[in-house]
């Protein structure tokens, strides 16, 4: 069969209700930057504001180790300036209070402003279209709308870092009776009020785009673009949208039914008779907490795969690409994606294990969640088959993409003593989880996420990132990052607890101290080494230097572009020929292309011989 | 395939092969990190040697795949003249590499039910005489224990309770039948594997035994160290012990007495002798110390003072949840028998019962276990 004849099928297989015609660009500085509607632009106004995120959760960060490290010490430059405010005691060092609030914002920070939004808002939008052949998504408007949501959860979030009481102080997981009551610890009033409604707002802006994604990924497929053609960076979105409108509404209904308890009096988590010191707080009470738990969760858990879902379709995109072969076993791929997200939805109670809720439960989660590692298994075989007897280029998307999976192996291997219901009752709480949850969010998708930025900078801003920066930047990283959290395992099996601001006041703790200081050091080298990145990632937008159409030598259609890409996207809709991982394809030597076959150039489609 | 890279796969195979032999052999299931395990009850030892074999399948994958992805990156580089072997996959690898990690994950799942079901589902029977039944009230940032007092029944007005310090006799099955009064606590135990949330408006249950006493060598300075006895070897030792109110200072090599307030670097640092001491403001123990035989050996003579297990608070419960910390003493029957009728009602015990009877009397209630 002809590719044209293809073509001709998937087309009429489409609906092309969206026309083909150019829009206008845009004249003024507002529409271009502002109230943009062009979803290049809205992705990277969703980049720098999760950036910033990224800084200050990051500073949280190190403000958490330098009190695990140095109990009750004044915090070097900080701590003098700012004593007495915010999170400092009067002496300039991290009160216990404070403390909790930073690791409550740390983690809210990370997950919620800047992973997600990287994630979905910068690589969802941006990408989404161009990879679909699309001039923008389904609905332009209700994405800038998305955007401003995200915005202003944005900004109601950075407000709760100044109420009184100061931010909300009960962990990310937010669990009541402590999140309930306003008064049982500082900061559980105001701070979390205007902790749930900024995640509400945060939901509220994820389900919409989740249904704009999906639509646009749905609908506007260009010609000969099928199914089976679409690259996994973008099967990956598709599946992540699916979870965050089917999940995200849970978390929005839980934010409610807690405001409801903390602004109207209701009792759904509290129980009758809760005792603050000698005062009955809730003579009429009837909740019950573990409600929450369970409400919580159940988005929690599948927010925890958006976390890492488009992280694996980035990395199996670079690792294709400059492996300079077909990604093993594509089928495999989006069906182990899938798996992920069908049983991303039941494995919720492994979180709970310990929570009181009925231990029969118990079994039947550990079940669940020992057979979700399954398809994640699946994946990394298949990226090992993808560099098996491949010819691999290690620019730095690739070390990048590299370096997802082998840290991905770990993180996924840890949470294999997590699932399984009596080993989690010695690591629940402990540092075991700490070091399982930041080997996959951060050796993962952080690291997918800089190999991403990294690989599509030139379409962003029509300029290379320095490769010797980013280079030396990844290696520190990579070397750091190791020695903060691996240890962290070993913390765990001691029995370190989470949260705590001063380890020491415990005798079994004691002995573990210098692990402390040495994890505390490392990051503070990992922290310094993502300043290269920042560097290296402003300085070449102005100064680096200038891209060309496909620097990397990539099949995917927005690299057949200019670089930048203009608002138009492309000046007409393009036709696929071949999928997007034709890499070193038999007989495909053509002069100046003689291991590559973008997807829209005009020939034989090298997979249907296989 | 071409012929080199199929011979390439087979002499990598092999490698692995031997990989997987020398990491069985030397890799240690434990790099020391675990506290010791002294939990005598039928699930103790289960959940260690679950982890052990978790840790070993977990170890062989890592080095599998990560030896692998490394092997890769050298092997298959880009030089000059070199090219990939185009392929869209294998089906039958695809196969392989799915059904062994499943069967695998599966059995996992299965094995560890035998454990969770021992720990969390069959609780020791509340009506036996042998086993303690200790009622645990958890508050901002206080453990509050209660005993049934001589008549074996709580809310009869003759209970012990004693905060921030649980006495238990040296294996025997306690049953702890827990709550909080105001947010989510957990009770973590690290010596015996023990972790259960605590929460308001439940009641939550767990149950351990300890086959060992925690004791510290005082005997040589040079070799002072918390070590774990058992009842025997207890006896064999000359111990002192004034009840719950010891005070250990600390004291560093010049033997400098080191405050907690103005000392904080040093004492983190480890100490190189601990010095014990009984509190002379304890009242009813120093007459305790005198009516015990244990009380006549001279001060001089006492080689190892008793310590304690330490129970921590691994829910986020506030501003204190960093030192809401309680003391395990686990002790001979005869010790304990004697503390509890050395217990005097405070009005800590009359709040705790003010809430908890008030609020909750079908806590107290014990339900013979059903055959």
């Amino acid at each position: 069969m002809s590719a044209e004849s293809h073509a001709e099928d998937a087309h009429h297989g489409d609906h092309h209700d969206h026309d083909d015609h150019i829009h206008p660009a845009p004249t003024t500085f507002f529409t271009k930057y502002v109230w943009t509607i062009d979803h290049k632009t809205i992705g990277k106004q969703y980049l720098f504001v999760a950036l910033f995120f990224l800084l200050v959760a990051g500073l949280m960060a190190m403000l958490i180790r330098w009190q695990m490290a140095y109990p009750g010490e004044q915090v070097p430059v900080i701590g003098k300036l700012m004593a007495g405010k915010f999170v400092f005691n009067d002496q300039g060092a991290v009160k216990p209070g404070g403390f909790i609030q930073l690791t409550t914002m740390h983690g809210s920070a990370m997950i919620f402003f800047t992973i997600i939004p990287i994630l979905v808002g910068v690589f969802g939008n941006f990408l989404i279209p161009l990879h679909v052949g699309a001039r923008d998504v389904a609905f332009p408007v209700l994405n800038a709308l998305s955007f401003w949501l995200f915005a202003l959860a944005a900004a109601i979030i950075l407000a709760s870092l100044f109420v009184e009481g100061g931010p909300a102080p009960a962990g990310w997981t937010s669990y009541p009776t402590l999140s309930d009551l306003g008064d049982s610890v500082p900061g559980a009033h105001m701070g979390q009020i205007l902790w749930l409604i900024s995640v509400f707002f945060l939901g509220f802006s994820s389900i919409i785009g989740g249904l704009n994604f999906l639509t646009t990924i749905v609908r506007l497929r260009a010609p000969g673009l099928t199914w089976g053609r679409l690259p996994l960076v973008t099967w990956a979105q598709t599946i992540t949208a699916v979870f965050q409108v089917l999940a995200t509404p849970v978390l929005a209904a839980a934010t409610c039914i807690l405001l409801s308890d903390k602004l109207f009096g209701t009792t759904f988590f509290l129980p009758a008779n809760v005792h603050l010191g000698d005062e009955n707080v809730t003579p009429t009470g009837g909740g019950a907490p573990i409600l929450w738990q369970h409400i919580f969760w159940f988005y929690s858990h599948p927010a925890v795969y958006i976390l890492i879902l488009p992280g694996m379709g980035i990395a199996s995109d670079l690792i294709s690409t400059f492996a300079r072969k077909p990604i093993f076993g594509y089928r495999a791929m989006v069906i182990s994606m899938s798996a992920i997200m069908g049983f991303g939805f039941i494995v919720w109670g492994h979180h709970m294990f310990v929570s009181g809720m009925n231990p029969v439960l118990g079994k039947a989660f550990m079940l669940t969640t020992m057979l979700i590692a399954l398809p994640s298994a699946v994946k990394v075989f298949n990226w090992l088959g993808t560099i098996w007897n491949a010819n691999i280029r290690f620019t730095p998307p690739m070390l990048h993409g590299l370096t997802f999976v082998s840290m991905f192996i770990i993180g996924g291997l840890s949470g294999i003593f997590m699932a399984a219901t009596p080993v989690d009752i010695h690591i629940h709480d402990t540092y075991f989880i700490v070091a399982h949850f930041h080997y996959v969010v951060f050796g993962g998708t952080l690291f997918a996420i800089f190999g991403g930025l990294i690989f599509w900078y030139p379409k962003m801003f029509g300029r290379m990132m320095s490769p010797f920066l980013n280079k030396i930047h990844w290696a520190i990283s990579f070397v750091s990052f190791n020695c903060v959290f691996f240890p962290m395992h070993l913390l765990g099996e001691g029995g370190h607890m989470r949260r705590i601001a001063t380890p020491t006041e415990y005798e079994f703790l004691q002995p573990m101290q210098p692990m402390n200081v040495f994890i505390t050091w490392s990051a503070f080298i990992l922290g310094a080494a993502q300043l290269i990145f920042i560097f290296n990632y402003f300085y070449s937008m102005f100064w680096g230097k200038r891209a060309e159409e496909n620097p990397w030598e990539s099949n995917s259609i927005e690299f057949s572009t200019p670089s930048p890409i203009p608002y138009y996207n492309y000046e007409s809709i393009p036709t696929v020929y071949r999928g997007p991982y034709e890499y070193s394809a038999k007989g495909d030597e053509t002069e100046d292309k003689d291991d590559y076959a973008p997807m829209t150039e005009p020939g034989e489609d090298p997979a249907e011989d296989h | 395939m071409n012929k080199n890279s199929k011979s390439t796969l087979i002499a990598f195979t092999a490698f692995l092969a031997v990989v997987v032999v020398l990491v069985l052999k030397y890799v240690p299931w434990d790099f020391g990190w675990f506290p010791e395990n002294v939990n005598s009850a039928n699930y103790g030892e289960e959940v260690d040697r679950l982890y052990r074999t978790i840790f070993i399948i977990v170890a062989l994958t890592f080095f599998l795949t990560e030896i692998t992805l490394v092997f890769c990156c050298i092997r298959f580089r880009s030089r000059p003249g070199t090219k990939s072997v185009y392929s869209h996959g294998s089906t039958k690898a695809e196969l392989f590499w799915s059904v062994i990690p499943g069967v695998i994950l599966v059995w996992l799942a299965l094995t560890q039910n035998e454990a969770w079901r021992m720990a969390k589902i069959d609780f020791p029977d509340e009506s036996d005489p042998n086993v303690v039944v200790v009622q645990v009230f958890a508050e901002q940032f206080k453990w509050h224990f209660r005993y049934p007092g001589t008549d074996g029944k709580f809310g009869t007005g003759d209970d012990v309770v004693a905060t921030d310090k649980l006495y238990v006799p040296v294996n025997r099955d306690v049953l702890l039948k827990m709550s909080a009064k105001d947010v989510i606590h957990s009770f973590f135990l690290p010596h015996a594997r023990v972790k259960q949330d605590l929460v308001p408006g439940m009641m939550t249950k767990v149950w351990f035994s300890i086959k060992k006493h925690a004791v510290y060598d005082i005997g040589d300075p040079e070799k002072q160290s918390l070590k774990f006895v058992t009842t025997q070897e207890f006896a064999e030792m000359k111990t002192a012990w004034g009840g719950y109110t010891f005070v250990e200072e600390k004291i560093d090599q010049q033997g400098r007495v080191l405050d907690e307030e103005r000392d904080k670097k040093e004492l983190w640092k480890g100490y190189k002798k601990y010095y014990y001491r009984l509190n002379d403001d304890a009242g009813d123990s120093v007459e305790a110390i005198q009516n015990s035989k244990i009380a006549e050996i001279p001060p001089t003579q006492v080689t190892h003072v008793m310590h304690y297990y330490d129970i921590a608070c691994a829910e986020l419960c506030g501003l204190g949840h960093y030192n809401m910390k309680a003391q395990l003493h686990v002790v001979t029957q005869e010790m304990y028998v004697q503390w509890l009728s050395r217990q005097k009602r405070t009005t800590v015990a009359e709040k705790f019962e003010n809430i908890w009877d008030e609020y909750f009397p079908h806590y107290n209630k014990v339900r013979a276990k059903k055959r």
